[in-house]
């Protein structure tokens, strides 16, 4: 479970934010969406500017080979597959011929009510990091985003988990996570993200939103042509199915949580026999150096139970705080849900009191 | 062996041909003796003197040398030596002779071999050697001819590995570890014969010869035999050269081995015992032998006092003949001990003034005078009656461990059951006129353990067949004979008298017996009150093994005790702690479970076949599997309906090897036609859950098994009834939502049953809050209420409530 270790090149402008282009976004929520409940990832590329980084192009990985029976693991470790490595220097070449900007400046991936935190998304953003210190992904919450407006968001590894990564050796001991002030909290940073239409978009939107557009008359015929006239959706009351799958994932995720806390457990009842032990050893080494020194024989370092011994290697602490991310993560989303639920709720109730 | 000790043996024809008899079988017994040095030894009943011998056991193999060096106070020197030879010669004659010519054999073809050095065949012929001598030297002697034999193998080995040094080339491999291999053996083999080696070595030739010197005397000593038995009171043979009036402290006064006849008389005989006693447990000592003197010395016995004293060292000297743990105590000599132990406890009960006790004060028996009651007060003779009858106890329950319990045999033993029973009681009656406490409460136990599996009709019919056979004049205060004897009474009695006692484990043991006694008579409540008054659970963790194998038979009788009595769900609570864990065997006793992954050495093994119950106690592990798996059903279809898919329907089983049970038949891709006990529940099962209760029912009732159980008929007919109520409840858990109402006649009409019925049953459903409907008296059916169960969200909120409170708990107690 190690991750590379990887020198970090000097941020020389490090982005603030990022600006996506409308194509792109409706290129990637496609994907995601065809693809739905598979989760699915493909490259993005742009360039930073002006601590801005703009993605401008995406393209998708084709499906891993022999799909269908692969987990969604598979898939998230996608970016750095052999087959996908290879498709992207092919796409980049075609795409540069066509002169389209060909700077890969990290990936998206499709997710399902937030359960994105694992060890690929890990290892795919640090080394996507290692190569481009200002690599994002981009996390298309299929299901969210059917619940609600569109979720895209950006995230990056911060720079307290690069360190933690970077000194620990990727081995994330209790020793390297407390000394880089690392929480679960600070996994990932997020960007904020920016659609921006191009001017002959904007346009076109400009122009489907007047009047003029639409038929006069026939108020059926208003609701159904305009896509952008405001629909009703965000006042569906099924709350429950929601809920419950998150609900659900987040009993898992405590779930894994106590197995973790199991483990790590194990590690210290561990730890302190073999301590006891080594105490023990350090003990009789002492009262027989004694000895020896009176009968003039070399004595025993104290030091040498590292040769009798072997201390129980301590588990990576990486997996507890995905774990709690995780677990953050959902509760967050249920907070925000329901915060929007219960306003729609006490606004219906309010109707009906007023109906009454 | 019985028909040997009947012959006064005055004829020396006889005499000598039981002789012969008997040293075969003494040659069986010398190689049983020889695998218990090998099988370790259990030294309950060793003394002191087991100790003593402990190291001549470390030396291994040979014995008899060992023992005769190390022994100092039984060394008779050279000459008597000697003649002891002659006499085990003249004993085991033919044997012997066959044994010689054997050997002799051997040793021509180690000749031969060494002749080509072929070191290979050396090793073979010399380990057979020491077999064949092993044998021998039990019986008494190592042959000349083997010394010479060893001292020389031993001279030519070293010569030859002196000249394998020196010669450039090497032996062939296999010859080569077969010379190092010996060489290791011969000399730790020749260590022990070290003095006759030096001896051979000082005078090879002399050495030799004596053999045949020796051999000479004994065809005189042959034809004296005869007039021997005869000859006169103190006067042993001049030949041996020790007689009785010479035995003083320090002498030598074992029994002769062998056929050497000791003519026993009135006042020998104490001494005799002692000597008896201080051979006891040792390694050489031949029991056998001890044995047939002392049946003779109790011929000779002239009072009442020698009397005793000889039945209670013969009786206890017959246990001593089984020391290994893994075999038990032949037959005849069990019968024998039996029957002694009965005219002991006979010659109690005539002589009211000799009393048997532990702890009384050894009488030395160097006095002249022997002691008389005086005065009317009690003679205390030291012994114990108690220990010798529970031993006749747990030798017999040693043999029925042992004997294949499929075969007639096993029901001839169980027959003597009985007279173990009698005498048992007879001590029993004996300890209480004689006002033994502790020991009428040990007898007691045995008793109460002989009884309490039985039913009522075995109990009374021991009973009477007991007390007929027993004189009229004895009776028990405690368990009084009577005409109407009443089981219940009886086992009752002595329960009470144990609970009165001090001993903690008795007391267990009596209630645990008490409360099986009542399981099985169907009691539930007398022995559920029982059980759960004597907050044994708590303590039983305690206990030691068998008693904890007492108290889960017991549990589990209990449990099918419920289960007749149609009380499902508390036969489930009873069973599931024995049942639920795959380990009933082991639990109950009754066969070693091989474990797949547990690692058991061969003592603890062996261990555990001791503990086990014998067959004729056995509780029917294929029925106790079949209640449990029924009452598990009852108790599980409608609670499973009834969870249906909240989060932890699964965590929350009723009982976990069901589940499983029904998960694997549920994977199954093609069920047949149902072939066990199993098959049959878990079809049973899944009809239930679908509400097909017939099928069900016929399933459970085509189960062979129930015939075991006493009223077959009428727990099937119990089991129906059952299921049709389970079967009820199923259907109103599992289909319940779909209704809006439900007729109550129509739900009567489809499971059998009266409307009165189906409306208690849906009553008590809804008062129970197990479902949210209510009864509409009008229309006569009921109403589903809906939307009063959780829905799946509350379910998973109450859900991760609990997870919450626990994970904050895990941080907090830490």
């Amino acid at each position: 479970m190690s991750l590379p270790v990887t020198v970090l090149p000097e941020l020389t402008t490090p982005v603030y934010s990022v600006v996506i282009d409308s194509g792109v976004v409706l290129k990637l929520t496609k994907h995601t969406s065809d693809a739905f409940p598979a989760t699915v990832c493909g490259l993005i590329l742009g360039l930073d500017a002006n601590s801005v980084l703009q993605v401008t192009h995406a393209f998708p990985f084709p499906p891993s080979e022999g799909s269908g029976s692969s987990s969604s693991n598979d898939d998230a470790s996608a970016p750095r597959s052999k087959a996908n490595l290879r498709y992207q220097t092919d796409m980049i070449r075609l795409l540069k011929e066509v002169n389209i900007e060909a700077n890969p400046i990290g990936y998206y991936i499709s997710s399902y009510l937030g359960g994105f935190f694992n060890q690929a998304l890990v290892d795919n953003l640090v080394a996507f990091q290692a190569a481009n210190p200002n690599s994002i992904v981009l996390v298309h919450d299929v299901t969210r985003s059917s619940q609600s407006s569109l979720s895209l968001k950006a995230y990056r590894l911060s720079a307290e988990f690069l360190a933690t990564n970077k000194n620990s050796g990727g081995k994330f001991s209790s020793e390297a996570v407390v000394k880089n002030n690392l929480t679960y909290l600070d996994i990932l940073e997020e960007l904020p993200v920016s659609v921006k239409n191009s001017h002959l978009a904007t346009a076109l939107l400009q122009h489907l939103d007047s009047p003029t557009f639409m038929k006069k008359g026939d108020p059926d015929s208003f609701v159904s042509s305009s896509a952008l006239a405001p629909n009703f959706d965000s006042l569906d009351l099924a709350i429950d199915p929601y809920l419950e799958k998150n609900v659900e994932f987040l009993l898992e995720s405590v779930d894994d949580y106590y197995a973790e806390q199991g483990t790590f457990n194990y590690f210290q009842r561990q730890l302190a026999r073999e301590q006891s032990k080594i105490q023990q050893w350090i003990q009789k080494t002492r009262s027989e150096n004694a000895l020896r020194e009176r009968a003039n024989l070399p004595t025993v370092s104290e030091d040498d139970w590292q040769k009798h011994f072997k201390l129980p290697a301590e588990p990576s602490r990486l997996d507890n705080i995905l774990i709690s991310a995780q677990i953050n993560q959902y509760c967050n989303q249920i907070e925000e849900y329901s915060s929007v639920a219960s306003s729609k709720l006490f606004a219906i109730q309010n109707g009906l009191d007023i109906h009454n | 062996m019985s028909r040997f000790f009947a012959g006064g043996s005055s004829d020396s024809e006889t005499s000598s041909s039981d002789e012969e008899l008997y040293s075969e079988s003494e040659e069986e017994k010398s190689e049983e003796e020889l695998s218990e040095e090998e099988s370790e030894e259990e030294s309950t009943e060793e003394d002191e003197s087991e100790a003593e011998s402990s190291d001549e056991d470390e030396a291994g193999g040979f014995l008899k040398a060992g023992a005769k060096g190390s022994a100092a106070r039984f060394l008779r020197g050279e000459e008597s030596e000697e003649s002891d030879e002659d006499e085990s010669r003249r004993v085991v004659k033919s044997a012997k002779d066959k044994r010689l010519e054997e050997i002799d054999a051997i040793i021509r073809t180690i000749d031969n071999a060494k002749k080509i050095n072929d070191w290979v065949h050396i090793s073979n012929e010399f380990d057979k050697l020491n077999k064949i001598i092993a044998k021998a030297s039990q019986q008494g002697d190592t042959p000349k001819t083997y010394i010479k034999a060893i001292a020389e193998l031993e001279d030519f080995m070293n010569e030859t590995i002196k000249t394998e040094k020196d010669s450039k080339k090497k032996m062939n491999a296999t010859n080569a570890r077969a010379l190092n291999s010996i060489k290791q053996r011969i000399k730790k083999n020749n260590r022990q014969y070290e003095d006759l080696i030096a001896k051979f070595r000082a005078d090879p030739d002399g050495f030799v010869n004596e053999v045949e010197e020796i051999l000479e005397p004994v065809a005189p000593v042959k034809l004296r035999k005869g007039a021997e038995f005869e000859a006169a009171a103190a006067a042993i043979r001049p030949g041996v050269a020790t007689t009785a009036e010479d035995i003083s402290d320090a002498a030598f006064s074992t029994i002769g081995r062998g056929g050497r006849t000791i003519t026993i008389t009135p006042d020998s005989i104490f001494k005799q015992l002692r000597a008896v006693l201080e051979a006891r447990g040792k390694k050489n000592t031949d029991r056998a032998e001890q044995i047939r003197n002392m049946e003779k010395m109790l011929d000779v016995a002239t009072t009442i006092y020698q009397k005793i004293r000889v039945l209670l060292v013969l009786v206890a000297t017959r246990f001593d003949l089984t020391t290994s743990t893994a075999s038990y105590m032949p037959m005849n000599q069990w019968k024998s001990a039996q029957e002694e132990v009965s005219k002991l406890l006979e010659i109690l009960e005539e002589n009211p003034l000799y009393v048997v006790q532990e702890d009384a004060e050894d009488f030395d028996d160097d006095d002249e005078e022997e002691p008389i009651p005086k005065d009317g007060m009690a003679l205390k003779i030291f012994g114990s009656i108690i220990s010798l009858v529970e031993r006749l106890d747990d030798e017999f329950t040693r043999s029925l461990q042992n004997i294949d319990p499929h075969t007639p045999e096993y029901i001839d033993r169980l027959k003597e059951e009985s007279v173990l029973y009698s005498t048992i009681i007879r001590s029993q009656v004996y300890f209480e006129r004689a006002q033994l406490e502790s020991s009428v409460s040990r007898v007691l136990v045995r008793r109460l353990e002989l009884l309490y599996y039985k039913p009522e009709q075995l109990v009374l019919s021991v009973e009477k067949l007991t007390w007929s056979a027993l004189p009229k004049s004895l009776d028990s205060a405690i368990t009084p004979r009577s005409e109407d004897e009443d089981a219940s009474r009886l086992i009752n009695a002595i329960c009470v008298k144990l609970y009165n006692q001090d001993n903690r484990l008795f007391r267990t043991r009596a209630m645990l017996c008490h409360v099986y006694h009542h399981a099985l008579h169907n009691r539930y409540f007398h022995a559920r009150d029982l059980l759960l008054m004597s907050h044994l659970q708590a303590t039983i963790h305690t206990a030691d093994i068998s008693t904890q194998i007492l108290y889960n038979r017991t549990l589990v009788q209990v449990g099918l005790c419920a289960f007749r009595e149609g009380m499902i769900s508390e036969c489930q609570q009873a069973l599931q702690e024995i049942c639920g864990t795959g380990r009933v065997k082991e639990l109950l006793a009754q066969g070693i479970q091989m474990q797949r992954y547990a690692q058991t050495s061969p003592e603890q093994e062996k261990i555990e076949r001791q503990r086990q119950i014998p067959f004729h106690m056995h509780i029917n592990l294929e029925l106790l599997e079949c209640v449990y798996l029924t009452s598990s059903m009852l108790l599980e279809m409608p609670f499973m309906a009834q969870s249906g898919s909240s989060p932890d329907a699964k965590k929350k089983a009723i009982s976990k090897p069901f589940r499983r049970m029904l998960d694997y038949h549920e994977r199954q891709v093609f069920t047949g036609p149902p072939e066990n006990t199993r098959d049959h529940i878990m079809q049973a099962s899944k009809a239930l859950a679908t509400g097909d209760w017939a099928k069900a029912r016929e399933l459970i009732r085509a189960i062979k098994i129930w015939d075991l159980i006493p009223d077959t008929d009428k727990i099937k007919d119990m089991l129906g009834e059952k299921i049709q109520d389970e079967g009820l409840r199923t259907y109103l858990f599992t289909y319940g939502q779909f209704y809006e109402t439900l007729s109550i006649v129509s739900l009567a009409s489809m499971f059998d049953m009266s409307e009165g019925k189906a409306t208690a049953l849906v009553s008590k459903m809804i008062s129970n809050n197990e479902i949210a409907a209510a009864l509409d008296q009008k229309t006569n059916a009921v109403a589903f209420i809906p939307g009063v169960e959780y829905s799946r969200l509350q379910n998973l909120a109450l859900a991760l409530s609990d997870k919450a409170v626990q994970l904050i708990d895990s941080y907090k107690y830490r």
